[in-house]
């Protein structure tokens, strides 16, 4: 996922969503949970802009004057590649810090 | 915060304005603001979510912006390297073609230009390590063309002090 300086954010987002649509903020509250931090207003869409774009998330019709987003099938496949990827980072770096 | 917001071009705040804001009033402060600054130049600067009609005055200008610093440039190397001053002749003479040819590499340069302009604009928009320049055949024919022109004027260029002016 290239999304400049919207990666950490748009990875949350994209993790916020994996369990199903959600709005902007739900998904502000999302990544506070996530990161211990909430995110600006303008990092978050920016970041769910650049989804979009990106065909990774989707907005569903609006309820009650609210737009819900969710994984579209491009965006599930690139989450589940990205987690493979850092999993595989938690795992080597927890072996080489467990090692004498 | 609703000021703020409007600094977001017309077609961002027809999509996320209104929930824009309503994030904004959640966490207000002066973090906010800065955060929502930020996202706005960042709005701006990415091709879909900008104003392309925008960025396409914005290439135009800096083409024609260049014409007159070249000229000058051209005529300073004239100066110091003593050559006939043929990029002046023209403006007193009534030959039309002559004129053309003299300003043909201006023409050239401002047209390449656009190229390399929409390789800048490119680099602003964040692509991280994945900076390409976009040649797509518009920008091609906009390199032929330019190439043409440039070689136009050098041929007239070395015909006028080498080879029609010998003896």
């Amino acid at each position: 996922m290239e999304l400049g300086r919207f990666s950490e954010v748009g990875l949350l987002i994209m993790v916020g969503l994996a369990d199903g649509p959600k709005h902007g903020y739900a998904l502000m509250e999302e990544v506070e949970g996530l990161r211990g931090s909430r995110p600006g207003p303008g990092t978050l869409y920016g970041a769910i802009a650049r989804l979009e774009d990106a065909d990774l998330i989707e907005a569903l019709p609006e309820q009650d004057r609210r737009r819900p987003y969710r994984l579209t099938r491009n965006g599930r496949a690139a989450l589940a590649a990205e987690l493979a990827s850092l999993d595989r980072v938690v795992t080597t770096g927890r072996t080489r810090l467990a090692a004498p | 915060m609703s000021r703020l917001v409007k600094l977001y071009p017309p077609d961002w705040r027809r999509r996320y304005g209104e929930e824009l804001e309503e994030a904004a009033a959640a966490s207000p402060g002066w973090r906010t603001r800065i955060d929502l600054v930020r996202g706005a130049i960042d709005a701006w600067t990415r091709s879909r979510g900008g104003n392309q009609v925008t960025d396409r005055l914005t290439k135009v200008a800096a083409a024609l912006m260049l014409l007159p610093l070249l000229f000058l440039i051209m005529n300073l190397v004239n100066e110091i390297t003593g050559s006939e001053r043929i990029l002046l002749e023209p403006f007193f003479a009534s030959r039309i073609g002559e004129i053309a040819v003299v300003f043909s590499p201006f023409v050239a340069l401002a047209l390449v230009t656009f190229p390399s302009l929409t390789f800048a604009i490119d680099r602003q928009q964040g692509q991280g390590l994945s900076v390409s320049l976009r040649l797509g055949r518009f920008q091609l024919l906009v390199l032929a063309v330019a190439a043409v022109t440039a070689i136009a004027f050098l041929g007239y260029a070395f015909l006028e002090n080498f080879v029609l002016r010998v003896g």
